[in-house]
């Protein structure tokens, strides 16, 4: 145990310079990014000394890095530990108002995409391991290939026709019902649904969730089923399954147990992954069922040269991947006893 | 030999590849006697670890066996299906690997592999009365109980083959089949693991297979020996017959090959050749290309069930030429 929590906080140690050299790159990186903040601001045909004044105004008359205190570097990386990502351009407010506003959505989606993804692709990944070389393992193998290679945007139509339209079952579009108010909290609408007693709320969000999740669950399953079924075949020609088996273990407990729990580091890996990159935002799931997420949001940021905006969704999404990914070490180490510093 | 715990009459195994047939075991008979230990020694490859596999019939896939009968307190292991197998693995013959770090599911602590091979067999013991056999059985392997919420890589490599030991018996099963149990191990602890083997051996009345290429291993523990070559038995004896008087040229060569610190050579004994390729061996004895008797008869036939002074051995030396 004491082993565990020193490894913990040795990890927890080595994030700190990690977010230093993230907070250099994305500056320097925005920085040469052709355009100018300013006139996309502005307008091109501006008067020169408004784009002075408010050049001025912005701190970006400074130099971008110098053996002084006062640059652009130095009032970034202040901010940064004030909390402080910077003034959306557009929107005239702060970055993290409109991240507040947006990533709720996109968690929530994620969340519940990643859900239906890891639960169905291991179970049916493992299923066809087991029973290798069956009907079963060939359709689970070509459903898997298949949701993979489908385009999510088709699929989300397809499910909007089908399930939307056609039986009118689900809704196709937004997070909420019309009807439904939604009371904020967290910006989870399920969570928030819960924590204020509203479970009219709960219910239409939940509903309006099942068409985009199952969308974009069913693409990334592909990857669960395939890795799955690959690791646990590896795994089933270890000796310890051969051991189990000669101690008369059931095979349902040998598969399903021992195999699947050794098998399942390399799947922690990819959710880990495939979670961050959610994080980003699914930009053509979110556009399919106008879903308020991240994905809109970095692309209406682009589209208005949004630099503060763009820069302060970067810092944010960055430092996600670098919290999920130090929540998977931890988990390793939880999992899997030989893991240690 | 009437009272046999296990015996083994005309087994085949065979493994499908692309580039042949392997006959790993080929019209293997022998059978183990209640309470002895019968070394099964032969090279790498020569097909003595899927016979042990067999007999719980564990071959790893694609092996089958295609022919024979094996016959376990008179019941043939051949007609039971996979559910009746697993009733059999473990309270009635279980297996001691040998590499014991790869053997334990590095995963799970070691109390659990106990508690579960338990469970799996006995499903109205509670899990106290479990604990309680478990911790007696591992402090009589002198290991601490306190170590069994331990992890399979906390513990020593010498610790970790009790462990194994300890997983064989916990169920009292009456045979025991250890394929190259001391692998893995220096001679130091080997030399204990032997001694707590022998112990036990005498204390539960066990029937152990002891698979092994170490015949001093075989020297110590066994009380008969039989010797595999190329999928087959060519000879089978008690262990001093055999020792003091080996019969068949591929023994002969083996026990020349065994350093002998009373003897002043200046090299060791080595056969020429190497084994044959199982797919396509070669017609006759198997042994033939390498054998310093060769006749001519060898090349052409095969040499069965030949028997000479009481003692099986697979060879035309000793007879069955007109057979």
């Amino acid at each position: 145990m004491r082993a565990l929590l020193s490894y913990i906080l040795t990890r927890i140690l080595l994030t700190i310079p990690m977010i230093f050299i993230l907070l250099t790159l994305v500056f320097f990186i925005i920085r040469v990014m052709p355009g100018d903040p300013v006139k996309s601001m502005l307008g091109a045909h501006a008067p020169k000394e408004t784009m002075d004044e408010v050049r001025h105004q912005l701190g970006l008359d400074k130099p971008i890095i110098d053996f002084s205190t006062n640059n652009q570097f130095v009032d970034y990386m202040s901010a940064f530990f004030h909390g402080d990502l910077g003034q959306s351009l557009w929107y005239r407010v702060p970055v993290t108002e409109k991240i507040a506003q947006y990533f709720p959505a996109t968690l929530e989606l994620s969340f519940f995409a990643l859900l239906f993804a890891v639960v169905f692709g291991v179970a049916t990944g493992a299923f066809a391991a087991h029973k290798r070389k069956s009907a079963a393992d060939y359709s689970i193998r070509l459903f898997g290939i298949t949701s993979y290679s489908i385009p999510v945007f088709w699929l989300g139509l397809m499910l909007q026709m089908i399930f939307g339209v056609a039986f009118d079952w689900f809704p196709i579009a937004g997070r909420i019902g019309a009807r439904v108010s939604p009371q904020v909290i967290t910006g989870l609408y399920v969570v928030d649904g819960i924590i204020t007693l509203n479970f009219e709320q709960v219910a239409s969000a939940l509903w309006h969730l099942v068409l985009p999740s199952t969308a974009l669950g069913l693409i990334l399953c592909g990857i669960f089923i395939r890795l799955t079924r690959a690791n646990m075949l590896g795994v089933l020609k270890q000796d310890y399954v051969l051991a189990a088996n000669a101690r008369g273990i059931p095979k349902r407990r040998v598969v399903y147990k021992h195999a699947l729990k050794n098998a399942f580091v390399p799947i922690l890996t990819m959710m880990g992954l495939e979670f961050a990159y959610l994080m980003s935002g699914a930009v053509l799931t979110e556009t399919t069922f106008s879903w308020p997420g991240m994905g809109s949001f970095l692309v209406e940021s682009v589209n208005y040269r949004d630099f503060p905006a763009l820069q302060g969704t970067i810092i944010f999404i960055a430092l996600l991947v670098m919290g999920i990914s130090l929540l998977v070490d931890i988990l390793y180490a939880i999992i899997d006893p030989r893991v240690r510093y | 030999m009437d009272d046999a715990i296990l015996s083994i009459t005309g087994l085949s195994i065979h493994y499908p590849t692309s580039t042949g047939i392997v006959k790993a075991v080929d019209n293997v008979s022998f059978s183990l006697p209640r309470g002895k230990v019968v070394g099964l020694v032969g090279e790498s490859g020569c097909g003595k670890s899927t016979l042990g596999l067999a007999i719980l019939k564990l071959m790893r896939p694609p092996g089958e066996i295609v022919a024979g009968k094996i016959l376990l307190d008179g019941e043939n292991l051949i007609d039971k299906d996979e559910a009746q197998m697993r009733r059999i693995r473990g309270p009635k013959v279980s297996m001691v690997f040998q590499d014991p770090m790869t053997s334990l599911n590095p995963l799970i602590r070691l109390d659990r592999h106990f508690l579960e091979t338990i469970d799996a067999h006995e499903r109205n013991v509670g899990k106290d009365d479990a604990m309680a056999r478990i911790n007696k059985l591992v402090e009589h392997l002198g290991i601490s109980s306190s170590r069994l919420r331990e992890f399979p890589h906390e513990l020593s490599g010498g610790m970790r083959q009790r462990i194994m030991i300890g997983l064989a018996l916990i169920l009292n099963p009456k045979l025991i089949i250890a394929d190259e149990p001391t692998n893995s191990l220096d001679v130091i602890v080997e030399a204990h693991f032997l001694d707590l083997l022998k112990g036990l051996q005498k204390e539960y009345n066990l029937t152990i297979l002891l698979i092994t290429h170490n015949m001093g291993i075989v020297a110590q523990l066994a009380d008969r020996v039989a010797v595999m070559y190329a999928g087959r038995i060519v000879e089978e004896a008690g262990v001093m017959d055999l020792f003091a008087r080996p019969l068949h040229p591929y023994t002969k060569g083996l026990l020349s090959s065994i350093p002998n610190i009373e003897v002043d050579q200046m090299r060791l004994y080595t056969m020429p050749g190497s084994p044959p390729d199982l797919t396509d061996p070669p017609p006759g004895c198997p042994f033939h290309p390498r054998c310093p008797n060769k006749m001519s008869i060898c090349d052409k036939k095969t040499p069965h069930d030949i028997i000479t002074d009481g003692r099986h051995v697979e060879c035309f030396l000793y007879g069955g030429k007109d057979a």
